[in-house]
């Protein structure tokens, strides 16, 4: 579903590289975590495969096509929520809800279906019609989250998926992660909260400076790392201290 | 007062992007072809209006010593330099006092409120002392070089140019306090900002139109004899405008006398007096009617909306273009700013109905006498949608105004065409709606020619669509993505004033076409032409839009979250 080959980028007068020769492979149906401390790199990583940024070298692929050679195709697989979701203040919850499903051609019956769905589900149906600029953080997350989910997509690209999320509706979105990725779709998500990452996915990467320092499912991780034990939270340290100490 | 200055200095950093400036231009030593065609494209247009002002400076002292009033010339500059401060002084204070994103940042500071709205009204001086010292500088140091000023008239200038913006910004601050206080308790806030807003523009600009064109009945030449017979009289009669000018020009011309001193005091004193009672209404209502404002954006309707009704499928560019509208449509500060020319033009077009002055007063009812040539109709209607379209801001600043918002549109899967093609279509539905309810007055009082009219309108959306094509472009070129204060995407955005410099002499060349034609009766030929350069704008965009836009908007690195 997603490929990354030797994916580098650099940022203009930056001294090292954001992402360097990543190489990865996120399969068809799974829920893939992407983890790292802060500045790690998965954040220019995910501006890359939706088309934010442009990599210096390698290729990215999704669901075939090149995300930088057949931009349209690739984003109509894609849904995507960023880690701090700035939505247009000025229109309604329903006319951003219309003006995705538009661009996404989402067939009016259907539309109506899925957002009265995932409304309700984030209890925020009565404020469709105010404009988002009246909407808490968590709201705006909520419809950033529904915006993303009107198409189906076949690749769901989350950044800190469960930041501004209360507890009840983090619960909903797990499970709807869940529910995603069982019709066959892909979920990849950036992730700080280890404890749902290993919860709920089915493989994980963990990037460190840069570079993909492990993937695979946590005991593949745990195996790998003869620490048969450990939390994911142990492994993560494990991993990007001895990667530091490696540097 | 030191937490005044950090403040001011904290929001000039802002206001002119001193730290961006510099992290792009020195740390990551990008786009340093910027501020090389700034220099480039700006200069010679400032050489040009300086040189321009120096010589009106020397024209006006000539003409002013032959009536016994040479120090005119500093009257009008102070006029012009106020009036202007306050137009747009009211654009800025609005925006920087109550829709700036600083504001939720500011207020849980331990501020008092009377120190944000100094060193904000600080900053937005800063700015004004800029944008008049282009204005004032010239004609000033002339008049002190041809009048071999001594050093009090230097002091003086001095005093009068750092006051000078004082008053015309108080005014502006009170009456948007005012505004605002009354939109915050309203529920339709944004509604009552951009109609009390364009009310009280209409009544500053359509108040000083008419005082300048309002006069009294009485033969031009007695009338002129009757000024310069009275003491300063053709002084007055320009500072009717914007009186404390009279007491600046005065202040400055007699530096060395006490009528020159007492004219400084009432200038310095009115201004300190002004700063006072703005003290006093900030302290009373600045943040009342800013917090009732904050307050106010929380209030949700009760109605639930019916999503299966309301859910509609529309055309991609469609969606794009009512995007773009509603966008721009329910920002008060750019529709007072960008919607004010078309509200200015037809109350141009008004006031010699309102006034009763004779031709020799009032040329425009010359325009009554004869009808205008149905084909000089057409040119100027067409000249009028294109240069509409610099005038709004829209179509140059649309990239810009979306700022950390790019992200939207930048990740669904339209082609950059499409997402021009949207903008382009919003921006001129605007536009045309603008320009048709401005000319419906405009034809009435000119008797102009209906079929030149909508013969006229036709080129004209033609003309602006390829015009607006270009703009849109060149903001994509070059957006402004990383604002804190929305307006400041359009006001302080250098494309809009490369649009206009553009569209001026796009204009400039149409209309000396159009003068080239009358005069040789061939005006048959002012269509054709207007309609071949209609096509080449839309050729260049075309060619552009293809060439350019695509790479553009792959490589975009600003304003993605």
């Amino acid at each position: 579903m997603l490929k990354l080959r030797n994916v580098s980028k650099k940022y203009r007068g930056a001294e090292r590289y954001a992402v360097q020769d990543l190489d990865l492979h996120v399969r068809h149906g799974e829920i893939f975590g992407f983890l790292g401390p802060n500045g790690a790199g998965k954040t220019t990583t995910i501006k890359m495969i939706v088309g934010l940024l442009r990599a210096d070298q390698g290729s990215v692929t999704v669901n075939g096509f090149d995300v930088e050679k057949q931009p349209i195709e690739a984003k109509r697989s894609i849904g995507f929520v960023p880690d701090n979701p700035d939505l247009y203040q000025k229109l309604t919850g329903l006319e951003y809800l219309n003006l995705i499903g538009d661009a996404f051609q989402v067939e009016q019956s259907l539309r109506a279906e899925r957002i009265q769905y995932y409304l309700e589900m984030f209890e925020m149906s009565h404020a469709l019609g105010d404009l988002i600029q009246s909407y808490s953080h968590g709201m705006q997350q909520k419809l950033a989250l529904t915006g993303a989910l009107l198409h189906e997509p076949e690749l769901f690209i989350l950044d800190e998926p469960m930041v501004g999320l209360d507890p009840k509706s983090a619960h909903f979105f797990r499970e709807l992660m869940r529910a995603h990725v069982e019709k066959g779709n892909t979920v990849f998500f950036s992730t700080h909260v280890l404890e749902v990452a290993e919860k709920i996915c089915d493989r994980v990467g963990i990037i460190h400076n840069g570079k993909l320092i492990a993937c695979g499912t946590i005991d593949e991780l745990r195996k790998d790392s003869e620490q048969v034990n450990d939390t994911l939270e142990k492994l993560f340290l494990e991993l990007t201290e001895e990667d530091d100490s490696i540097g | 007062m030191g937490r005044v200055w950090s403040l001011y200095k904290s929001l000039l950093n802002v206001q002119f992007g001193w730290s961006a400036a510099k992290y792009n231009y020195i740390k990551k030593r990008q786009r340093l072809w910027e501020p090389v065609i700034i220099v480039l494209g700006l200069g010679p247009a400032l050489g040009m209006i300086v040189f321009g002002l120096w010589r009106v400076a020397e024209i006006g002292f000539e003409t002013g010593l032959m009536l016994g009033q040479p120090h005119i010339v500093l009257a009008l500059a102070a006029a012009a330099a106020q009036i202007i401060t306050l137009f747009f002084g009211f654009f800025y204070v609005l925006s920087s006092f109550y829709f700036s994103d600083d504001l939720k940042m500011l207020i849980p500071l331990p501020y008092r409120s009377w120190e944000v709205l100094a060193a904000k009204l600080l900053a937005i001086m800063t700015g004004q002392y800029l944008s008049i010292s282009v204005i004032v500088l010239p004609i000033w140091i002339n008049y002190g070089r041809l009048a071999r000023a001594g050093i009090p008239y230097w002091i003086t200038s001095v005093l009068v140019f750092l006051a000078l913006p004082v008053l015309p910004l108080v005014i502006a601050s009170l009456l948007a306090i005012l505004l605002m206080r009354v939109a915050n308790v309203s529920n339709k806030k944004d509604l009552v900002t951009m109609i009390g807003g364009i009310l009280i523009l209409v009544v500053v600009i359509g108040s000083q139109l008419y005082l300048q064109t309002k006069m009294p009945d009485a033969d031009p030449e007695e009338l002129l004899l009757q000024l310069m017979s009275e003491a300063d009289g053709l002084v007055k009669a320009v500072g009717r405008v914007f009186p404390p000018s009279v007491w600046a020009a005065n202040g400055m011309a007699y530096a060395h006398k006490p009528y020159g001193w007492w004219n400084l005091v009432l200038f310095l004193g009115i201004t300190a007096v002004g700063g006072l009672v703005l003290y006093g209404i900030s302290e009373r209502v600045f943040y009342q009617g800013l917090i009732a404002g904050m307050d106010g954006g929380k209030t949700r309707s009760r109605k639930k909306v019916e999503v299966s009704s309301t859910a509609y499928e529309r055309p991609v560019i469609w969606s794009a273009a009512l995007s773009e509208m509603k966008l721009f449509l329910r920002n008060p500060g750019y529709v007072l700013n960008g919607l004010v020319g078309y509200i200015l033009f037809p109350l141009f077009a008004l006031i010699p109905l309102l006034t009763q002055g004779n031709l020799e007063v009032n040329p425009l009812q010359a325009l009554f006498e004869e009808p205008i040539p149905v084909y000089l109709v057409m040119g100027g209607v067409a000249l009028f949608f294109l240069v509409m379209t610099a005038l709004s801001s829209i179509p140059a600043t649309t990239f810009s105004r979306e700022g950390k918002y790019l992200w939207i549109r930048r990740t669904l899967p339209v082609s950059i065409q499409q997402v021009l093609a949207g903008k382009i279509l919003g921006a001129q539905i605007i536009n045309v709606i603008g320009c048709v309810v401005a000319l419906i007055p405009i034809t009435y009082i000119l008797r102009l020619n209906i079929g030149g009219v909508v013969g006229g309108c036709i080129i004209g959306i033609l003309l602006s669509t390829g015009m607006s094509g270009l703009l849109a472009l060149l903001d994509l070129a070059r957006p402004m993505l990383d604002w804190v204060d929305p307006i400041k995407a359009m006001k302080s955005n250098l494309n809009g004033v490369i649009a206009l410099l553009v569209v001026g002499l796009a204009a400039f060349g149409i209309g000396y076409r159009m003068f080239v034609h009358y005069q040789r009766s061939t005006m048959a030929r002012i269509p054709v032409e207007l309609l071949v350069l209609a096509a080449v704008l839309f050729a260049v965009y075309k060619y552009l839009g293809t060439k350019f836009a695509e790479h553009r908007w792959m490589n975009l690195e600003g304003g993605i979250l």
